[in-house]
């Protein structure tokens, strides 16, 4: 029997992701949309693009990546979605400069992301900006999808993370 | 970071105000702007933090609201979005009459009904 699942009253709880590489084929597939900065919540409760309120209560302490599978019924799928964010783009000429920018960027404490194409992406801050700027860097300001497992500084819980997500 | 001892005081301040409430509370908004100069990332890693020192947080939300910077254009009598801190109106007048992004509160709290 179909549940409309927007009629339920108790949010959907999901505790960790599913396994991914499933055949969504035949399902409406809906998203559940966060902030970059809130995929290591532990708790969350928002409601889907599609209006199905759900509660995330992770059962671990490592992050939800973009794409995420959350749900999966014959009808639905929900999916995380990381929401794309103004980003401080770098592009190193080698990697002693990945170094330099690092450093510059590790004062504020704040987590530097590096892709597959090795940018060097931190989330869009003005004062961040203007210094950076000054360094002579090749840098641009680009919306981006900042991804929790390119994530290379996170206040020394690196190594944490990193071991539960082997788990 | 003074991250931290925002999310402490937020608690604190939250305890003070609902003695009798403070244990129903499910989720804590707090708005951000974007000249407040708070990381919500280390907001929520804060929280999260706080959450291993004193587990009966666990059950509520913290949510960070980022302001976008809201300034008025004194020639158009009108107010506009800063993107990028761009203080300048759509007509070409620059503004830094900030009408919006300077803020950290506490702007919604929900609690477990009966
Ligand atoms: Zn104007």
């Amino acid at each position: 029997m179909a549940t409309e699942l927007s009629m339920l009253t108790e949010p959907l709880v999901v505790t960790r992701a599913l396994a991914k590489e499933q055949n969504l084929s035949g399902r409406m597939i809906d998203f559940f949309e966060i902030e970059w900065y809130e995929a290591s919540k532990s708790r969350m409760k928002k409601k889907t693009q599609g209006g199905v309120e759900v509660l995330v209560e992770k059962s671990h302490r490592g992050p939800l990546e973009d794409g995420d599978l959350l749900y999966l019924s014959e009808e639905r799928a929900i999916m995380l979605k990381i929401k794309p964010c103004d980003c401080i783009v770098l592009y190193p000429r080698g990697l002693q400069e990945v170094g330099t920018i690092c450093f510059e960027i590790g004062n504020k404490h704040v987590p530097i992301f590096i892709t597959e194409q090795n940018e060097v992406c931190v989330a869009y801050d003005a004062p961040l900006y203007q210094l950076l700027l000054s360094g002579e860097f090749v840098i641009e300001i680009e919306e981006r999808v900042l991804h929790p497992a390119q994530m290379v500084k996170a206040y020394g819980n690196k190594r944490q993370i990193e071991s539960e997500r082997q788990v | 970071m003074h991250e931290i001892s925002i999310v402490r005081n937020v608690f604190e301040t939250l305890q003070e105000t609902y003695p009798d409430k403070f244990e129903r509370i499910t989720k804590v908004q707090i708005e951000a702007g974007l000249l407040s100069n708070i990381q919500p990332i280390l907001i929520q890693n804060a929280f999260e933090a706080l959450i291993m020192e004193e587990p009966q947080l666990a059950d509520i939300e913290l949510e960070v609201l980022l302001l976008p910077i809201i300034a008025h254009c004194a020639a158009c009598d009108k107010d506009f979005e800063v993107k990028r801190h761009k203080f300048v109106c759509d007509c070409g007048t620059p503004s830094k009459n900030i009408v919006q992004g300077e803020e950290l509160q506490i702007s919604r709290i929900e609690f477990l009904e009966n």
